[in-house]
């Protein structure tokens, strides 16, 4: 127990004395179960707010004459399997420059921000996601863009000339 | 010469103070306490610099585990009330009284709707073990479509909430936004969790 009797008993002969009772409680076991309640409320709830992110598609009727991108403004970015990024831009002849990166700082937001800084606020970046690449990899790529601050951004479907760009990059990584 | 004896100290401490500061925070638990709703699936999910917080009403939730299973989640009761009965006219979904008061009692759920009668009727001790095999997506039998056009319905200002684990393919989740899409719902909330903004821009 948390508490010692230091009190001598009773003393040597002398008047018979009503015994005193102390009024004190030990808390101890109470404190404890106390804690044991609150740990346990604060594993079983939830606490945090879950947060969301906003996210925009075009409706699925395309209007008859979609507006057209212009090669030097726009880019196009792969997510690919593994967490691997790929990005491509047309220049003058219509020649992809193909390049690989990833997800980290020094990736993807790198090549989007120094984008950004020659193109200017116009700069529209297609993304197309491969079946392979995962939910993690597309909130990843939209929280790059909130980050870069690049509005126009549109989630595409690949195409087989991009699968056939990656399938040509991957065999070159192979080669190496 | 007198010995010189060690005083005796007392060391009882007094645990009033602690025990009543204890039990107010438990208190303050207990009140605050929105106890976990246990999910059919693990969801562990992907983490993005959006400060902006999930309204706890006139939501409509689906979440894609990762391996692919469409789960439905309404957190108000009196919504979901509305929408079975509404799916089962629409859909000749037999239902007796009694199962679509269990169904109400459901916040998610995740099998086709032939599946549906047969886990209502099991016990509740059992439930958690029934394969919820997820809301068909496909194109041949698009259940999820038919769940949504009736939340729609019901309640028109219902925000559709997507959730998902971090491995789930990026085409399971194209599948759900595609659906929602051919039904002309474009806005989306992603739900995702908190991760601090990089400062250096």
């Amino acid at each position: 127990m948390a508490e010692i009797n230091t009190s001598d008993g009773g003393g040597k002969g002398g008047k018979k004395r009503s015994k005193k009772v102390s009024t004190k409680v030990d808390m101890t076991p109470m404190v404890d179960l106390a804690f044991l309640l609150i740990t346990f409320f604060m594993l079983a709830t939830t606490l945090q707010k879950q947060q969301i992110m906003t996210y925009r598609t075009p409706p699925m009727e395309q209007s008859p004459d979609p507006p057209e991108l212009k090669a030097s403004k726009a880019m196009t970015i792969i997510l690919g399997e593994k967490d691997k990024v790929f990005y491509y831009f047309i220049d003058q002849s219509g020649v992809p420059e193909f390049f690989e990166t990833d997800y980290s700082e020094e990736g993807i937001r790198k090549v989007l921000l120094e984008r950004k800084k020659i193109v200017g606020a116009e700069l529209s970046v297609v993304v197309k996601p491969m079946e392979t690449s995962t939910y993690q990899n597309f909130v990843d790529m939209m929280d790059e863009f909130a980050i870069t601050g690049i509005e126009r951004k549109i989630f595409d479907k690949i195409t087989d000339l991009d699968l056939e760009l990656v399938a040509k990059e991957e065999s070159l990584e192979a080669t190496k | 010469m007198a010995k010189l004896k060690a005083k005796r100290t007392n060391i009882s401490l007094d645990m009033t103070a602690m025990c009543d500061m204890a039990f107010l925070l438990l208190t303050f638990f207990i009140l605050t306490a929105k106890m976990k709703t246990p999910e059919p699936a693990n969801f562990d999910v992907p983490a993005s610099v959006s400060v902006t917080k999930l309204p706890e009403t006139e939501v409509l939730r689906i979440s894609i585990s990762n391996d692919g299973r469409a789960f439905f989640t309404i957190a108000e009761q009196s919504t979901r009330r509305s929408v079975i009965s509404t799916y089962c006219n629409n859909y000749k979904l037999q239902l007796s009284e009694l199962q679509k008061q269990k169904f109400e009692l459901m916040e998610t759920w995740g099998m086709p709707s032939k599946d549906l009668p047969v886990y209502l009727n099991l016990p509740e001790a059992s439930k958690k073990n029934f394969p919820q095999r997820g809301i068909p997506v496909d194109s041949i039998n698009n259940e999820l479509k038919q769940w949504v056009a009736t939340a729609v319905t019901v309640n028109p200002n219902l925000r559709i909430a997507l959730k998902g684990d971090k491995n789930t393919s990026y085409k399971d989740f194209q599948q759900v936004v595609d659906a929602m899409r051919q039904m002309g719902l474009s806005n989306f909330s992603l739900i995702t969790n908190l991760e601090s903004k990089p400062t250096e821009l």
